[in-house]
C-alpha cells in the first residue's frame, strides 16, 4: 500500500487541467485588457486620475460695441480643508474654527461643522477675496498648519451692477452661466479647463516622486455684444425716471435698435438687480426671511427682476401696431396717404368699433387718421385686404415667429391661428392678440429701414485674449416685407404723426422722429386700471439710424395711462439723447427755427458797469432789473450761458449783500406756455419751457423760495392724445 | 491505532524540493518589491513603511518555517495536528468575543502582542486540512467504521466553517468550502454527489439572499453582475483596478511609476486590489511572469500530491493547493473583473505578516511531503 490510488491520481489529473483552464483564462482577459484594450484604458486613467485636478479657465470677458467691459472675471480664492490630515496633526481644531470664521466672516459651528468631519476634502469658503485669502495664508504660516489649502478660482464681476443685467445675465457658484448672454454664450465663454498632470494620492497630498506636468487651461472667448454702454445708460435712465414720474407698478422695458443691422444697442427690463448679488432679495418682499437659495425664492426672482420684459412678456401691442397694418394697406394699395377716410363707427360681427375720442374725427384723409390714431379707420383698411392678405403680412413682419435673438426665454407670440374678421378688425388696432417688444421693434426696424425685416443681433463677435477676431455675426435679413416705396411712405406719415398727431410729445427739434402711440388694455384694466401705454419710434424720419420702444406696464400717475401722454415723452427723451451721442446733426426745420429764436443764452455781464451790462443785455433782447446801488456788476441771476426766452428779466446784483432776494414760485400746473410764462415772469422769475401743452412738471415745487430771476423749468405735454 | 510508517535514509539536502521552494522564493520577492511600491504613498494615515516592515519580517519568519517544518515528516501531523487544530478553534471561538475588524464587516482579527493583528481563520485553513486529511485518508484506505468516519470528517469541517460564518467572514467561508470539495474530490466522491450538492446549493443561495447576506455584500454581487450600472458604487473598486492593469498595457510603467495604483486610483491596493500595481508597474510581461509561477507552483504541488508516499500525503498536498489556488484564482480574477469581490489576499504578495507566515507554512508541509515522495526510478506499483 504505497502512493496515491489510481483514481485518486486520475482526479488529480482533472484538477491539473481545471487549474491550466482557470490561469488560462485570467492570462487570456489580463491579455485583453492591457493588450487590447489598453490604450483605451490608458485614456481612462488618465481622465480618473486628473478629474479632479483641474486648473479653471478664464471666463472670457463681455464687451459693449466699444469694448466696454460689461462683465469680467477677477482672481478669487477658495478655501478648503483636510479635516483627516488637521485630525492626524493634533491641531486644535477649535483654535482653527475659531480663526477661520472669523477671517471668512462666517459663523464658528459651519466651519467647526466641516472640521469634524472624516472626509480629506471640504470646502470651506468659495470665493473669497484674494486679501481675505492672504489673511489666511498669513495665519496658516504663523499657526504652522498643514490640511488647509487655498486655491485659485475665478468670480465673475459686473463692473456697472445693475446695468443691462437681462442681456448680460449671470453665472453661478461654477461659473457656468445661468441667464442671459452668460447662458447663450455659455460655449464659448467656458473655455477649456487645463489640467495638472502631476498626481496626487487618495489622501490629496501631492505626490513626491511624480514629474509634474501642466496642460494650460484654454481661456474662454469674449463676447463682444451690439450693446452700447452709453446708450444703454441712457435707456435705463429714462425709463427709470418714467416708472418714477408715472407710478409705474409692473415694470417697464425700453429697447433701442439700428435698424440697418438689426443691432441692439440697448434693451432695458424694469425692475432689474444687481449682477453681482442676483439673489439678493427684491423689492417688496421680506428681508428678513429671504434666503435667496429657496426654490420659492428663485421662483419669485424670475417672477420679478429677473424676468426680462422685453423679449418674456407678451402685450397687446395697442395703437403702435397701426403702423403694421398702415404699411399692408399701402403696399397692398388699399389707401393712399390720400385717400379719403372717415372714423364713423364700424360694425362688425356685431361689435362696434368707435374712435378713442369722444367726438370722431369725421371726414379726413388716410394720413390724417394716422395722426389721430382713428379706430375705424384702419378697421376698413384690414377689411380692404381681406383676413388672408392682412395676415400674410403679420406673418411677414414675423409676430408668428420668436425673432430668434440671443437671449434666454424669448416668448412665443398670442396670435390668432385660424382668424375670423372680428379677430382681424381688433388686430387692426393692435387689441385682441399679444405679442412680445422685441417682436415690435424689429417690426418697425423693417418699415424704418426700407422693408427688410432684420434678425435682432446682440452678439456682434467673438474674440480671443489678444483681441482678435475669432467669429462674427454678421446682420441677417430674415425677409423682404415691404417696398422701399412703401417704407418711405410709412415713415413720412408717421413722422406727421409725432409733428401734428398723437405722438406729439415725442417730437425734437432738429431730430425728425416718426412713432406711433400706443395705449393697451390688459385682462386687469377693468378691474384694477392696469393699462399698458407704449411708444415706438425712429429717427431721423427720412434715414433711421435708430429705432426706440418704450413700454410702460400699468402705469398709475397723474398723466393717465395713455402712450401719447406719457410713453411719447420718454421716447422722444431717449431718442434725443441717443442721437445726440451718436452725433447725428440736427436739422431744424423752420418753426423749429422759430421757436428757438424765441429764446437766448444768457451773456456773461459781471464784473462789468451797470451800463455796460444794460447794452449787452439789450443786444440780447432781454430785460433787466437792478438790484443795488453800486455800478459794477458783482453777480447775475439767471447765470450767464442759461436758456431763456427774449424778454425774460435778468436780475443784476450790484453789491455783495450777501443775501440774495428771494420770490416765491406760483404754481403753475395745467396752465398754457402763455399763461404759465406770464405767472412766472409775474413773480419775477423766469421760464425755461420744455414740450407743448399743458404744463405737467415744473422744477421747483409751488410756494417754495428761490432766487429772483431764478429759471423754472416747466413741462408741458399734449394731454389732448390718445 | 496505526503505526505511522516514516522514509527511511534519505538525504534532506538532496531530497528537497528546490523546484517548489525557489518558485515560491521568487514569487515572493516580487511581491515584496510590488508591494513596496504599493505602499510608498498611502491615503489617509496608514503608514507604508510599518507594512513593509511587517511583510518582510512574515516573510523571513515563514521561509525559516517552512525550512524548519519540511525537516519533519509529515506523518507526524497525524498527531500534531489534533493539538493544533483544537488551538485553531479555540482561537476561531475567541476571536467572536474579543476580534477586531467589525467595521469593516467581519469580526475577524486577533490582535497579538508583539505579532500585531492575525486571522485565526488563516491558521484554521491549514489545522483543518491537516488534521481532516487523516479521516480521508481512513476513508480512502476502506478502514472499518466508513460511515463513522465520513460523520467525523463533515463534522471536524463544519465546525471551523460555522464559526467563520459567525464573524461573519463569507469570503474565507467560501474557501474553507472549496478546499473540501477539492479534498473530497480527489477522494474519489462519486459525482452524482457532486450534482446533488449543486441542486441543493440553489434553495440555499436563494435563502441567503434574503435572510443571510448583508446589503454591502449584495451590492458586490450585483456589482459584480452589472458593473456599469453600480459604477460609483461597489464596483468602483474594480472599474478602477481595471482601468490600473488596462493602462499598464505590455510594458507597464515600470516599478514604483505606476501612477494610477500609486494614487487615488485603487482603493485596498495594498492588499485586496495588489495585482493592480502588478498590471500596471509590470505590464501584460509581469503579469505573464506572475501567472506562469503561480501556474508553476499549483502544478507542482498537483504532481507533489500524486507522487505522494501515501495518500494523507496527497490529500494534505491537495487540501493546500487548494487553498492556495483558490486565493490566487479569485483575487486576480476579481481584480480583472471576472469573479465578484470577496477580499481575499493574493498569496506571497497581498500585504500581511501573518498571511505570509501561514503560507509559508503550509508550503513547509507540501514540501515535507514532497521530499518524501516516491522516485519515478523506484516507482513499481503500478
Amino acid at each position: 500500500m504505497a502512493g496515491a490510488s489510481l483514481q485518486v491520481k486520475k482526479r488529480l489529473i482533472a484538477v491539473m487541467m481545471i487549474f491550466t483552464a482557470l490561469i488560462m483564462a485570467l492570462l487570456v482577459r489580463i491579455g485583453w485588457i492591457q493588450l487590447v484594450q489598453g490604450e483605451w484604458y490608458q485614456k481612462m486613467a488618465f481622465i480618473q486620475q486628473n478629474q479632479n485636478r483641474v486648473i479653471s479657465p478664464k471666463r472670457g470677458t463681455i464687451y459693449d460695441r466699444n469694448g466696454i467691459e460689461l462683465a469680467v472675471s477677477a482672481s478669487v480664492e477658495t478655501i478648503s480643508v483636510n479635516p483627516q490630515a488637521l485630525k492626524k496633526s493634533g491641531a486644535d481644531l477649535d483654535m482653527i474654527a475659531q480663526s477661520l470664521s472669523e477671517i471668512l466672516g462666517m459663523s464658528k459651528d459651519d466651519v467647526a461643522k466641516k472640521l469634524n468631519k472624516s472626509s480629506r476634502y471640504e470646502v470651506i469658503k468659495k470665493k473669497v477675496d484674494k486679501e481675505v485669502g492672504d489673511k489666511v495664508r498669513k495665519w496658516r504660516q504663523d499657526k504652522n498648519i498643514d490640511g488647509i489649502y487655498i486655491d485659485e478660482d475665478t468670480k465673475r464681476f459686473y463692473p456697472y451692477r445693475n446695468l443691462a443685467a437681462h442681456v448680460i445675465g449671470f453665472t453661478g457658484t461654477d461659473n457656468q452661466g445661468l441667464d442671459g448672454i452668460e447662458a447663450v454664450m455659455e460655449q464659448y465663454l467656458k473655455g477649456t479647463p487645463g489640467k495638472i498632470l502631476s498626481e496626487v494620492d487618495a489622501g490629496g497630498n501631492e505626490v513626491p516622486f511624480k514629474e509634474e506636468k501642466h496642460i494650460d487651461p484654454q481661456d474662454g472667448l469674449n463676447v463682444v455684444l451690439t450693446i452700447d454702454e452709453t446708450i444703454q445708460h441712457l435707456a435705463e435712465k429714462v425709463i427709470e425716471n418714467a416708472i418714477a414720474d408715472n407710478k409705474v407698478l409692473n415694470g417697464a422695458t425700453a429697447i433701442v435698435m439700428d435698424p440697418r443691422t438689426g443691432d441692439i444697442l440697448a434693451l432695458s427690463s424694469k425692475p432689474d438687480f444687481d449682477l453681482n448679488n442676483p439673489y439678493a432679495c427684491p423689492p417688496g418682499e421680506d428681508a428678513s426671511t429671504w434666503k435667496g437659495n429657496t426654490q420659492e425664492d428663485i421662483k419669485k426672482l424670475q417672477e420679478t427682476v429677473w424676468r426680462d420684459k422685453a423679449v418674456a412678456d407678451t402685450y397687446e401691442p395697442g395703437s403702435t401696431f397701426k403702423a403694421i397694418t398702415t404699411s399692408a394697406g399701402i403696399e397692398e394699395n388699399v389707401v393712399t396717404p390720400d385717400t379719403p377716410v372717415n372714423d364713423f363707427p364700424v360694425t362688425v360681427g356685431g361689435w362696434k368699433i368707435n374712435c378713442w375720442r369722444a367726438t370722431p374725427h369725421g371726414n379726413e384723409t388716410f394720413a390724417e387718421g394716422v395722426y389721430n390714431s382713428c379706430n375705424p379707420v384702419f378697421v376698413r383698411v384690414a377689411q380692404s385686404l381681406g383676413v388672408d392678405k392682412f395676415y400674410k403680412y403679420l406673418k411677414a413682419f414675423g409676430f408668428y415667429d420668436k425673432t430668434q435673438i440671443e437671449l434666454p426665454g424669448e416668448t412665443k407670440s398670442i396670435i390668432h391661428s385660424k382668424p375670423t374678421e372680428v379677430n382681424m378688425a381688433t388686430a387692426s388696432f393692435g387689441q385682441r392678440f399679444q405679442i412680445t417688444p422685441i417682436q415690435l421693434i424689429t417690426a418697425y426696424g423693417a418699415i424704418a429701414n426700407g422693408g427688410k425685416l432684420m434678425k435682432p443681433r446682440l452678439v456682434k463677435e467673438l474674440t480671443d485674449q489678444d483681441g482678435n477676431i475669432v467669429k462674427k455675426f454678421e446682420p441677417e435679413v430674415v425677409r423682404n416685407v415691404i417696398s422701399k416705396q412703401t417704407s418711405d411712405t410709412v415713415k413720412n406719415i408717421l413722422e406727421g404723426v409725432v409733428t401734428y398727431g398723437t405722438g406729439r410729445n415725442a417730437y425734437v427739434k432738429g431730430y425728425r422722429v416718426a412713432g406711433k402711440t400706443g395705449t393697451a388694455e390688459t385682462l386687469e384694466s377693468k378691474t384694477k386700471g392696469r393699462y399698458i401705454a407704449s411708444f415706438s419710434a425712429f429717427a431721423p424720419a427720412d434715414n433711421p439710424v435708430i429705432c426706440v420702444l418704450v413700454v410702460l406696464d400699468f402705469p398709475t400717475g397723474p398723466y393717465g395711462h395713455q402712450g401719447g401722454a406719457i410713453a411719447a415723452p420718454v421716447a422722444g427723451k431717449l431718442v434725443e439723447d441717443v442721437l445726440s451721442y451718436l452725433e447725428v446733426d440736427r436739422r431744424y426745420t423752420e418753426k423749429d427755427k422759430e421757436m428757438m429764436a424765441q429764446e437766448v443764452n444768457v451773456p456773461d455781464v459781471r464784473n462789468i458797469t451797470v451800463e455796460e451790462a444794460k447794452k449787452t443785455l439789450k443786444q440780447f433782447s432781454l430785460e433787466y432789473k437792478i438790484e443795488g446801488s453800486g455800478s459794477v456788476i458783482v453777480d447775475q441771476m439767471p447765470k450767464p450761458n442759461a436758456s431763456v426766452p427774449q424778454k425774460s428779466v435778468v436780475v443784476l446784483y450790484t453789491t455783495k449783500s450777501g443775501q440774495q432776494a428771494m420770490v416765491k414760485v406760483p404754481d403753475v400746473l395745467n396752465k398754457t406756455i402763455g399763461e404759465a410764462t406770464q405767472a412766472l415772469n409775474d413773480a419775477g422769475l423766469n421760464i425755461k419751457v420744455i414740450g407743448m401743452g399743458t404744463a405737467v412738471k415744473q422744477s421747483a415745487a409751488p410756494g417754495s423760495n428761490v432766487a429772483k430771476g431764478d429759471i423754472i423749468q416747466v413741462e408741458f405735454r399734449s394731454l389732448d392724445t390718445e | 491505532m496505526y503505526s505511522v510508517e516514516k522514509t527511511k535514509s534519505y538525504n534532506y539536502v538532496k531530497q528537497f524540493d528546490y523546484a517548489l521552494f525557489v518558485a515560491v522564493l521568487i514569487l515572493s520577492i516580487i511581491g515584496l518589491f510590488v508591494l513596496n511600491s504599493a505602499t510608498r504613498v498611502m491615503p489617509g494615515n496608514i503608514n507604508g513603511d510599518r507594512i513593509m516592515l511587517m511583510q518582510s519580517l512574515g516573510f523571513a519568519i515563514g521561509v525559516s518555517l517552512s525550512i524548519i517544518i519540511s525537516t519533519i515528516d509529515y506523518k507526524d501531523f497525524k498527531i500534531i495536528g489534533i493539538v493544533l487544530y483544537i488551538f485553531s478553534i479555540i482561537l476561531l471561538v475567541l476571536v467572536l468575543f474579543i476580534g477586531t475588524g467589525a467595521q469593516q464587516g467581519s469580526q475577524s482579527w486577533l490582535r497579538v502582542p508583539l505579532i500585531g493583528s492575525f486571522q485565526p481563520s488563516e491558521l484554521a485553513k491549514i489545522t483543518m486540512v491537516v488534521f481532516v486529511s487523516t479521516f480521508l485518508e481512513r476513508i480512502k484506505e476502506g478502514q472499518k467504521n466508513k460511515n463513522g468516519n465520513i460523520a467525523k470528517f463533515a463534522v471536524y469541517c463544519m465546525l471551523p466553517i460555522g464559526l467563520v460564518l459567525l464573524e461573519p467572514d463569507f469570503g474565507t467561508a467560501m474557501v474553507f468550502i472549496f478546499i473540501i470539495v477539492v479534498m473530497v474530490y480527489i477522494c474519489g466522491l462519486e459525482y452524482k454527489y457532486f450534482w446533488g450538492c449543486l441542486l441543493a446549493s440553489i434553495p440555499v443561495i436563494i435563502l441567503s439572499w434574503f435572510f443571510v447576506l448583508q446589503d454591502y455584500q449584495k451590492s458586490r454581487i450585483l456589482a459584480f453582475l452589472a458593473p456599469e450600472k453600480y459604477k460609483q458604487g461597489a464596483s468602483f473598486n474594480v472599474t478602477h483596478s481595471i482601468t490600473a492593469i488596462g493602462s499598464g498595457q505590455i510594458f507597464g510603467k515600470g516599478l514604483y511609476q505606476g501612477i494610477q495604483t500609486q494614487n487615488a486610483g485603487v482603493p485596498v491596493k495594498e492588499s485586496d486590489f495588489i495585482f493592480s500595481v502588478i498590471g500596471e508597474e509590470l505590464g501584460f510581461i509581469g503579469a505573464m511572469v506572475v501567472l506562469v509561477l503561480i501556474f508553476f507552483i499549483l502544478i507542482r504541488c498537483v504532481y507533489i500530491a500524486k507522487k505522494a508516499r501515501d495518500s494523507y500525503g496527497s490529500f494534505l498536498v491537495i487540501g493546500l493547493t487548494g487553498m492556495l489556488s483558490i486565493h490566487f484564482i479569485e483575487n486576480i480574477g476579481m481584480c480583472i473583473g471576472i469573479l465578484p469581490v470577496t477580499g481575499i489576499p493574493l498569496p506571497f504578495i497581498s500585504s500581511g505578516g501573518s498571511a505570509m507566515v501561514t503560507n509559508y507554512i503550509a508550503v513547509g508541509i507540501i514540501l515535507s511531503v514532497s521530499m518524501r515522495r516516491q522516485r519515478t526510478i523506484f516507482n513499481n506499483t503500478q
